[in-house]
């Protein structure tokens, strides 16, 4: 094998197009997994259904367990996650994550953004670790409460995960004090959504870019779902506003409303109604099978998942510009 | 627009959750970086903006900087937030453009529990192991809370949260661990020459708490209807109440109104 942090070369294929049960199926399980963007935007949620479609399981997760990770936790798909945020913003706490954490079958362990960042950072570049001031002080690094050894154990590729958290050191360069080296976090494979990609893997983002264009570089196999895809050459008459390069990607899968019920900035609005139902009925065993029967299993098709929201319900939530979102005023 | 009407509203005139709103934005000086998070936060720094502090720059962690939202956000990473932002980007834009190289002034933040230290916990109820309840975890709350030069939480005021120890210590406080020993030292001490501030007041539904030279908790303000001891016998440590200074000031009129027709008229927040 490579240096861990060497990027697999990528195919310089001219076309990466995929349809996403094939792109879903490059997911093995175990894998250490980044769903890409951030709570309730621009969230691959289509992905993560199909995650849940295929069976996946004992994927660790990595920086944050909101919207879309929350279903796959729901659906037994993940088994660990390493990051700093297990709720859904206004919606409240994520429910799936909450229930099996408390029964212990789901094994969180907490760092804090500026880790996720910087331990991506990390990978991006290939150094084995940086050093940073964030967390001191905090439980992060009570070595009491650190379940690095469990992330070990269940990672499908063992050499994902460092041999420990973190080190505390004094500054030998600048006497600035103590301060974190903290390893990098590469990921085996990183999923994001985006509004525009073309066929050879060129992506453009609107509105937050969450950790998207620094992941994308620290995970081994990129897929990149889309709004829409557009002619590379298109893409390419304006290089300053692509985010995620050609050379990065493996798959790119277009899935028109492929974000719902996230918020996708200049297609469509965060489907408010939907996210509530979802995060009452999975607070039960029970209400979390009859939703994910109801929207994922029992869904033959992303045509009938459509048919199911209904054109009413779709055209308004349909974004308008100038803002990018839909007014609710 | 009606003229402002800067009388203060009676008892009974408002909710609870205005004075809070009211309150932390009261602590925005105009002109300061502000990192905010989903919910109050956001109506106390658009409160502010419209009210005292229109030259407040408003960075949410999903990578808005200086947005100016015509429309409540609902997350962080809402397209709410970029609009007529300065820049839109990432986290890492955020966190570590704005947040660790020293821009921000004041940060917005929340917490399940709370010591008299003002360490908080977001992560769990019980042992972090075997957790009786799970929360939010840290979110940005850590990175926030040791990296800006003054925070602002804004919590619930019940006698479980206000705690001699909180169970998991997500965002550190004036007095906090140095590890790997686990020993209470000042926060000085652990972030050396990286040392910016802290906690600068807690807000919640019965009063403004500061802290001493120590690092330690006092009740500043009580808030209309409450006495101080009503407050204390709302903590489970012993709260010091010999310094408190006065009421909280009641919302006006006039932010009243902004708060329910222009911040948050499609009730996100307020009820």
């Amino acid at each position: 094998m490579n240096n861990l942090f060497d990027k697999r070369p990528r195919l310089a294929r001219s076309n990466k197009v995929v349809s996403l049960s094939e792109a879903i199926d490059e997911i093995r399980n175990g894998d250490v997994l980044m769903m890409g963007s951030f709570v309730d935007t621009r969230r691959p949620m289509a992905a993560a259904y199909e995650i849940v479609r295929q069976q996946k399981h004992n994927l660790i997760l990595l920086a944050q367990c909101s919207l879309a990770e929350d279903i796959m936790v729901g659906a037994g798909c993940a088994i660990a996650w390493r990051g700093c945020y297990t709720g859904i913003a206004t919606f409240g706490l994520s429910p799936a994550t909450l229930r099996k954490t408390e029964a212990g079958k789901f094994f969180p362990d907490e760092i804090g953004h500026l880790d996720i960042i910087y331990g991506a950072l990390a990978a991006m570049v290939g150094s084995p670790f940086v050093a940073t001031r964030a967390t001191l002080g905090s439980d992060v690094l009570n070595d009491q409460l650190d379940r690095n050894r469990i992330l070990i154990d269940k990672a499908g590729n063992k050499a994902m995960i460092p041999k420990k958290k973190f080190e505390l050191i004094e500054d030998p360069f600048y006497n600035q004090g103590l301060v974190k080296l903290l390893p990098a976090m590469p990921a085996d494979a990183a999923i994001i959504h985006t509004q525009m990609a073309g066929e050879k893997g060129t992506a453009r983002i609107s509105g937050s870019l969450a950790f998207d264009h620094y992941f994308v570089h620290a995970a081994r196999t990129v897929i990149v779902t889309t709004e829409q895809i557009v002619p590379e050459e298109y893409l390419r008459r304006d290089p300053n506003r692509n985010q995620i390069p050609c050379t990065a990607v493996d798959m790119v899968v277009e899935i028109p409303w492929g974000g719902h019920p996230s918020q996708v900035m200049g297609y469509y609005d965060t489907d408010i109604p939907f996210i509530r139902d979802y995060v009452l009925s999975a607070r039960t065993d029970e209400g979390f099978e009859r939703w994910v029967g109801e929207w994922i299993l029992d869904v033959k098709s992303r045509d009938q998942y459509l048919d199911k929201l209904g054109a009413s319900r779709l055209e308004g939530l349909r974004a308008a510009d100038p803002q990018g979102y839909r007014s609710r005023s | 627009m009606t003229a402002k009407n800067n009388k203060l509203a009676k008892a009974g005139e408002y909710k609870p959750i205005d004075l809070l709103a009211v309150a932390a934005a009261r602590e925005v000086v105009d002109g300061d970086i502000v990192f905010a998070g989903t919910g109050l936060p956001m109506l106390a720094i658009m409160l502010a903006q419209k009210v005292s502090a229109p030259n407040a720059v408003c960075i949410y962690e999903a990578g808005s900087i200086d947005g100016r939202p015509i429309d409540l956000p609902t997350s962080v990473g809402d397209a709410r937030c970029a609009h007529q932002a300065s820049m839109a980007a990432g986290l890492t834009e955020a966190f570590y453009g704005q947040l660790h190289c020293g821009y921000v002034d004041l940060a917005f933040l929340g917490g399940a529990e709370i010591d008299k230290y003002g360490n908080v916990n977001t992560t769990v109820v019980g042992d972090y192991l075997s957790p009786e309840k799970r929360f939010t975890g840290s979110g940005g709350n850590p990175d926030i809370n040791a990296l800006a030069r003054r925070t602002v939480f804004i919590m619930v005021q019940e006698k479980r949260r206000f705690r001699e120890h909180v169970d998991y210590i997500t965002s550190p406080g004036w007095r906090l661990p140095k590890w790997p020993g686990g020993e209470f030292v000042h926060k000085r001490e652990v972030y050396g020459k990286f040392f910016r501030g802290g906690v600068e007041a807690v807000i919640t539904n019965m009063g403004v708490f500061r802290f001493d030279e120590e690092g330690i908790m006092y009740l500043d303000t009580v808030h209309p209807g409450f006495t101080p001891q009503q407050v204390k016998d709302n903590c489970s440590f012993d709260l010091n109440i010999s310094r408190v200074s006065g009421e909280t000031k009641p919302p006006t009129y006039y932010e009243l109104e902004l708060l329910y027709k222009e911040v948050d008229p499609e009730g996100i927040f307020l009820p």
